[in-house]
């Protein structure tokens, strides 16, 4: 499978990650690398990216005696978020009439479902 | 290579490689916390997953703009699935070329650097190629013109001695004649020149205007 991801999906996924709940880098990392295999080194920039947008802003919070970082999403980050979404779900939409042979199998289920018919009525 | 060799590797390759404080402290700040984060007993794991420190300063390097502008590229090869052992071992392919974006700044910025040479020398030969234009058809005009003036006298003349009358009136039209004939083409050509130029001009600034600020524009959005 060698569907690249894009930095922009890259960036929306974390958006999302963070929308959820305002978390720190590690479980940010550990959430993205459940669905996609990045690495540590290139979620960084992603998380520089979205604070120097002003998409995220970060704030520390004391955890075992050290120093956490946590990252919050800003209202600018959460519009281009649903901005983000709506435009994903437009192209898994798009993608998917063709890669899944979405229209021609729904044709296929409505002849079916004729022919089912015909014989009960018989 | 446990956390602390791991992160003062890190912190010399990248005060080496000239990053500020500020970057190299938020960098460090960020990758120390994924190894207390992943926990005392994982720190082998960890630094195993970041992978080499000096390809990870590397890459933080170029990020910042420094020397050798690298940009993985990232693949979905390699989705984590316990369910199907080896999957997460297999490393992804990185291809790694030099971004053609910062190819086109570079450019940008040289033009705009050598400017005060190029900007002045450009201005110098334009307004000789213009004053050269100019010359040539005010020449071919005032030849046009004397045939006007042969040809009014010869008029004149003809009346008082009609053989000069008609040699002046010849050589008016003559003159008339090769004024229209080279004149008007001539003017016709330059025009079309000067106005070929300068189209060619607004045009490749304006691409290498766009090329940059729609590169800029590009990295800001993400």
């Amino acid at each position: 499978m060698s569907f690249p991801i894009s930095a922009g999906l890259l960036d929306s996924m974390v958006l999302a990650v963070v929308s959820s709940e305002d978390t720190y880098g590690y479980e940010i990392t550990q959430t993205m690398r459940k669905a996609v295999d990045v690495s540590e080194s290139t979620l960084y920039p992603v998380l520089k990216r979205l604070q120097k947008s002003q998409m995220l802003e970060t704030y520390d919070k004391e955890y075992m005696g050290r120093n956490r970082r946590y990252y919050h999403v800003t209202p600018k980050g959460a519009a281009q978020l649903s901005n983000y979404r709506s435009e994903w779900l437009e192209h898994k939409n798009k993608v998917d009439s063709i890669l899944m042979n979405d229209s021609i199998s729904k044709e296929n289920k409505e002849i079916k479902e004729e022919e089912e018919v015909l014989p009960q009525e018989a | 290579m446990r956390r602390l060799e791991y992160m003062s590797i890190l912190r010399q390759k990248l005060v080496e490689g000239g990053l500020s404080s500020e970057e190299t402290n938020d960098a460090l700040e960020f990758y120390e916390e994924l190894f207390l984060d992943g926990g005392y007993e994982n720190e082998e794991k960890t630094a195993q997953n970041l992978g080499d420190p000096e390809t990870l300063a590397k890459q933080i390097l170029a990020e910042n703009g420094a020397v050798g502008f690298v940009r993985p590229d990232y693949k979905m090869d390699d989705v984590i699935d316990p369910t199907r052992p080896g999957t997460s071992q297999a490393q992804p392919a990185r291809d790694y070329d030099i971004a053609p974006d910062n190819r086109k700044k570079a450019l940008l910025i040289l033009v705009i650097c050598t400017s005060f040479v190029w900007v002045p020398l450009g201005i110098g030969l334009l307004t000789g190629a213009f004053g050269i234009a100019i010359g040539i058809s005010a020449a071919l005009f005032s030849i046009g013109c004397v045939g006007i003036g042969l040809l009014v006298s010869g008029a004149i003349t003809l009346f008082q001695a009609p053989p000069v009358g008609i040699l002046l009136i010849g050589t008016g039209l003559f003159l008339i004649g090769l004024g229209v004939l080279v004149f008007m083409p001539f003017c016709k050509f330059a025009v079309g020149l000067f106005k070929k130029f300068f189209s060619w001009l607004v045009r490749s600034l304006k691409k290498l205007f766009n090329n940059a600020s729609s590169q800029k524009a590009v990295s800001d959005n993400g």
